[in-house]
C-alpha cells in the first residue's frame, strides 16, 4: 500500500508519466482515498499546465521561416 | 517520405521539410533561453544550419524532434558559456518541495474543488515566462524540455548529455525555484501578505 510519504516522493514522476503501470495504479489508489495528497496532486498538475500554457503560444516569425528555407541550398 | 502541407513557403528537401515542422517549438524554447527575439532567431538559424550540415549523422526513423533540440541546447550552452560565464549551477539551498502549494495553503487560500484550475488562474503568462527566464540555465532547460515540450526524462537525458538522475534532480530543483519565484510575484501583487503567520499543518 502506497502511503502519503511515498506519494509525495513519487508525485512528479507520476505527473511526468515516468512510473510503471503498477506504480501508477498504486499512486492512483492512494490519491482516491487521501484528500490532502489528491489536492497536492491536482495543484502540481496545474502548475505544470500553467507553465505549458504560458510558454507554448509564440510562433516563429515569418521572416525567420523564410530565412531558414534557404539553409538547404547553402 | 513525408507529405507536408504547403500552406506556407516550403522546401522540396524532405529532411528539411520534416525538420521545419518543429520550428515553432525550437523558437519558443530559444526565446526562453536567450530571453530576446534577435538572439532566439540566430540560435534557431544556427540549429538548422547545423542540422543541415550534420544530417548524415541523423538516423532516419529516430526522434528528429529530440535531435534538433539537442543541437539547439548544445549551441545555446556553448555560445552562452562563452559570452556570459555564468556558473554552471546555482545553489537552491534547502528549498522545500512543492514550495508554492505550501505557501498558498499557509496563506489560508481555499483551493476549491478544482485546485488545478485555481492555480492556473493565479498567475499571468508574463509572470510565468519571467519566472522561467530567471532560472539558472540548466534548470531552465530541464523545465522547458519537460513541462513545455513534454519530453520524457530519457529523452531529456539524451538531449542534454546527462544521466536520468541528473535530469530528475535538475527538473525538481527547477520546479522548486520556479515556484518560489511565482510565490514572490504573487506576494508583490499583495497576495497572502498578511497571512504568513497562519501556518497550517499538512497531514
Amino acid at each position: 500500500m502506497t502511503d502519503c510519504q511515498e506519494t509525495i516522493r513519487d508525485l512528479y514522476q507520476y505527473l511526468d508519466r515516468e512510473l510503471t503501470m503498477e506504480e501508477v495504479c498504486e499512486v492512483q489508489a492512494h490519491l482516491n482515498r487521501c484528500p490532502s495528497c489528491y489536492e497536492l496532486e491536482r495543484f502540481e498538475s496545474g502548475v505544470i499546465k500553467l507553465v505549458r500554457r504560458d510558454c507554448s503560444s509564440e510562433k516563429a516569425p515569418a521572416h525567420l521561416r523564410e530565412r531558414l528555407l534557404s539553409v538547404p541550398r547553402s | 517520405m513525408q507529405n507536408i502541407d504547403a500552406a506556407e513557403p516550403t522546401t522540396d528537401d524532405p529532411f528539411f521539410a520534416e525538420a521545419m515542422v518543429h520550428v515553432d517549438a525550437l523558437y519558443r524554447t530559444a526565446l526562453r533561453l536567450t530571453r530576446n527575439s534577435a538572439d532566439a532567431e540566430d540560435l534557431v538559424q544556427e540549429t538548422y544550419l547545423k542540422a543541415h550540415r550534420f544530417r548524415n549523422s541523423f538516423t532516419p526513423g529516430t526522434n528528429l524532434r529530440a535531435w534538433l533540440f539537442r543541437i539547439l541546447t548544445n549551441s545555446f550552452i556553448n555560445e552562452y558559456r562563452k559570452r556570459s560565464r555564468q556558473p554552471e549551477t546555482t545553489d537552491t539551498g534547502d528549498l522545500e518541495d512543492y514550495y508554492l502549494f505550501h505557501r498558498v495553503k499557509e496563506s489560508g487560500e481555499d483551493l476549491g474543488i478544482d485546485p488545478e484550475a485555481t492555480v492556473m488562474r493565479m498567475f499571468l503568462d508574463e509572470e510565468v515566462r519571467q519566472a522561467l527566464e530567471e532560472l539558472p540555465e540548466q534548470y531552465r532547460v530541464a523545465v522547458l524540455l519537460a513541462d513545455v515540450e513534454g519530453f520524457s526524462y530519457k529523452e531529456i537525458a539524451e538531449i542534454t548529455d546527462t544521466q536520468m538522475g541528473t535530469v530528475m534532480s535538475r527538473l525538481h530543483r527547477g520546479r522548486r525555484l520556479l515556484q518560489k519565484k511565482l510565490w514572490e510575484y504573487a506576494q508583490s501583487r499583495g497576495y497572502g501578505v498578511d497571512a504568513d503567520t497562519q501556518v497550517r499543518g499538512t497531514a
